[in-house]
């Protein structure tokens, strides 16, 4: 059984990533894209997002992945239900545009983000090969 | 030099009077406020050209970073008001890592092309810390 956060926003994406359900906590921004395709109501996000919806989908399994899009680090997760994608979210740094010093600052936060996300694949990925080296399968 | 068509007039408390153009039509819906008040961060930026200008007299004109753009401001003073042109010149495109790399990249090029308009270089920073 699936089980989504409570209090994060989420959507449920139908098969060509149409929109088909907004929880309460993503209305604000996302209600009016029901129907819609959300990868091409934002621009550039279809190749930083559906590799891992599309791995969700093709392993019946629940995918979670670190990605900046639109000034935003984001973690995601993508997990399959019975009526279609469920994808959920939460805001882990954004960049702060208003001046240089600010810039400076939060790019420098949401690239730490970003590489903690990407030490946290390569541990994850360290374990999995000690476990197949170890024969833990 | 061409004068952008985007301008706005500040009085000599700096409270925003009238709004011109696109590029500052933001500031149309805070006609009668301090420009400081409505853009947080920019008094440090814009503040030294705009004393400048009311000090000497002279047209001054400065290019910096604010609010996601680089931009050029020319600024005309008469008695204490300012009439500020605003010319965008760079923007930052933050959709994704790769579109925000290629712009930051423009963003410093275009500011260390202009490198020289800045009299004081402490107060503007650069992006070269950047990663």
């Amino acid at each position: 059984m699936a089980v989504t956060v409570e209090g994060l926003p989420s959507v449920v994406l139908d098969d060509e990533y149409r929109v088909v359900e907004v929880n309460a906590a993503a209305r604000a921004g996302m209600e009016p894209l029901v129907g819609e395709d959300v990868l091409a109501a934002f621009p550039g996000s279809r190749a930083v997002f559906r590799p891992y919806y599309e791995a969700a989908r093709r392993t019946g399994r629940s995918v979670e992945f670190v990605q900046f899009y639109g000034g935003y680090v984001l973690r995601l997760r993508a997990t399959p239900e019975d009526d279609g994608l469920r994808v959920s979210w939460e805001t882990l740094a954004m960049l702060d545009l208003l001046t240089l010093e600010g810039l400076r600052r939060s790019l420098d936060a949401a690239l730490r983000q970003l590489e903690s996300a990407a030490d946290d694949v390569r541990r994850k990925d360290l374990r999995r090969s000690l476990r197949v080296v170890e024969g833990g399968g | 030099m061409t004068l952008g068509a985007a301008y706005y007039v500040l009085d000599g408390d700096d409270r925003i009077v009238q709004v011109n153009g696109e590029e500052t039509s933001r500031l149309a819906a805070f006609l009668g406020h301090s420009l400081w008040d409505v853009s947080p961060g920019a008094e440090k930026l814009f503040g030294p050209y705009f004393d400048e200008a009311r000090r000497t007299g002279h047209e001054v004109e400065f290019t910096s970073f604010y609010a996601g753009r680089v931009a050029r401001r020319h600024v005309v003073a008469s008695g204490g008001s300012l009439t500020v042109h605003v010319t965008p010149l760079v923007e930052l495109d933050v959709r994704t890592l790769g579109t925000l790399a290629g712009s930051l990249r423009r963003v410093e090029a275009e500011l260390a092309a202009r490198e020289h308009e800045r009299p004081d270089r402490r107060a503007h920073g650069s992006l070269r810390a950047l990663p």
